[in-house]
C-alpha cells in the first residue's frame, strides 16, 4: 500500500488554510491507515476487531479534525486517538470476558488461531503469546518501543505517561518476557 | 538452552508485520469504506440533533409564545388604560376651566399666585398703609410735608 508523500506540516497548514475538510481527511487517511492499522493489530490480533477499531478511530479524527489547531503533532493526535480507542476496546473485552463462562473463547491461544489471520512462525507464535500475557498498557508500550521502534518522548506525548515510568514499563516487560522464554526453553 | 538475549536478537528479524495476514485490498479500499461510515453516522446523527434540541426547541416555542400574547394583549390592556387616564384628565382640565371663580383671575394673577408675587403685594400694600396718601395733595402741601 502506498502511502502519501505528504508531510504532517503541510497536512496541517492545509487544514488551517480551510482546505476541503474532505481532501484533508482522505490525505491523513491514506497516509496513517496502514501504521495505525499494525498499532492496533498489535494489540488486538484480530483483523475484524482492529477494522472496528481503526475505522472508530478514524470517525472520531474525522469529528476533531475542525478543532485541531497543530498544538499537538499530528502523528501523536492520530498515535493518541487510536491507543485510546484500543485500551477501550481491550477494556469492554475485559469486561465481557469477564461475564462469559466460555473459557475457550477467552484462551490467549485461540487469539493467535489461523483464522485470526495470525500466520508467523513458531517463535513469533511463543513471541506473541507471551505478549498478549502482560497487561494492556505494558504490552501497548513494549510493543511501541520494540516493534514501532517509537521514542520515549513520542510514547510520552501518545499515551500521556511520563518517561520513566515507561522506561521503567518497558524493561520489566522485557524482562518478564526473558523469563517466560527461559521456562519455555528449559 | 539458547541465551535470551539471543532469541531477541533472532526476533528482532521478525519484526515485521508478515506474521498476520491482512485480506486483500483490504488498505485500497479502506478509505472509500470510511466514507460510506461517515455519510452514514452524519445522517443518523441528523435525527439525534434534532432530538437532542427537542426540549430546547419546545421551550423557545413556549418562550416565543409567551412573548406573543405579551405583545398581543398587553398594549390593549395599557391602551385602555391610558384612554381612561387621558378622559380623566381631560375631565378634570374641563372642571378647572369651567370653575367660575377660577374665570375671574386673568394670567398675571394666575403668575403672581404661582411665584408668590402676591405676596409682595401684600407686602406693598402694607408698607403703602404706613405712608402718608399723598393724593389731592397741593405743591404747596408736599413743600411744607418735606420741610417739615
Amino acid at each position: 500500500m502506498a502511502e502519501t508523500g505528504i508531510s504532517d506540516k503541510e497536512i496541517t497548514e492545509k487544514l488551517k488554510a480551510g482546505t476541503n475538510k474532505d481532501a484533508v481527511f482522505e490525505l491523513l487517511v491514506k497516509k496513517y491507515q496502514e501504521r495505525l492499522y499494525w498499532h492496533i493489530r498489535k494489540m488486538v490480533i484480530s483483523h475484524d476487531d482492529t477494522d472496528d477499531i481503526l475505522q472508530n478511530t478514524f470517525i472520531k479524527v474525522w469529528k476533531g479534525l475542525d478543532n485541531f489547531r497543530g498544538d499537538a503533532a499530528l502523528y501523536t493526535w492520530l498515535y493518541r486517538i487510536a491507543t485510546n480507542e484500543t485500551l477501550s476496546f481491550l477494556k469492554s473485552r475485559e469486561k465481557r470476558k469477564a461475564l462469559s463462562m466460555d473459557e475457550e473463547e477467552s484462551s490467549i491461544e485461540n487469539k493467535l488461531k489461523s483464522d485470526d489471520g495470525f500466520n508467523g512462525n513458531e517463535l513469533q507464535r511463543k513471541l506473541q503469546k507471551f505478549i498478549l500475557m502482560l497487561p494492556d498498557k505494558q504490552r501497548l508500550i513494549f510493543n511501541m518501543k520494540y516493534f514501532d521502534e517509537m521514542k520515549y518522548d513520542e510514547i510520552a506525548e501518545i499515551t500521556g505517561t511520563s518517561t520513566g515510568a515507561l522506561k521503567a514499563s518497558y524493561h520489566h516487560a522485557v524482562n518478564k518476557l526473558k523469563a517466560m522464554f527461559k521456562n519455555e526453553l528449559i | 538452552m539458547k541465551k535470551q538475549d539471543d532469541i531477541f536478537d533472532e526476533l528482532k528479524e521478525l519484526k515485521d508485520n508478515s506474521q498476520f495476514s491482512v485480506p486483500e485490498g483490504y488498505f485500497e479500499t479502506f478509505h472509500d469504506r470510511m466514507k460510506q461510515r461517515i455519510e452514514q453516522e452524519s445522517s443518523t446523527q441528523k435525527p439525534r440533533i434534532i432530538s437532542m434540541l427537542k426540549p430546547w426547541m419546545g421551550l423557545a416555542a413556549g418562550f416565543l409564545m409567551i412573548v406573543a400574547v405579551y405583545i398581543t394583549f398587553i398594549p390593549k390592556i395599557s391602551d385602555v388604560k391610558t384612554a381612561k387616564n387621558n378622559t380623566e384628565q381631560t375631565n378634570i382640565f374641563d372642571d378647572v376651566i369651567n370653575d367660575p371663580v377660577l374665570t375671574q383671575f386673568n394670567e398675571y394673577d394666575l403668575v403672581c399666585y404661582l411665584t408668590g408675587c402676591d405676596q409682595n403685594n401684600s407686602t406693598n400694600e402694607n408698607l403703602n398703609e404706613n405712608e402718608p396718601d399723598l393724593t389731592g395733595l397741593t405743591a404747596e402741601d408736599i413743600d411744607d410735608l418735606i420741610l417739615f
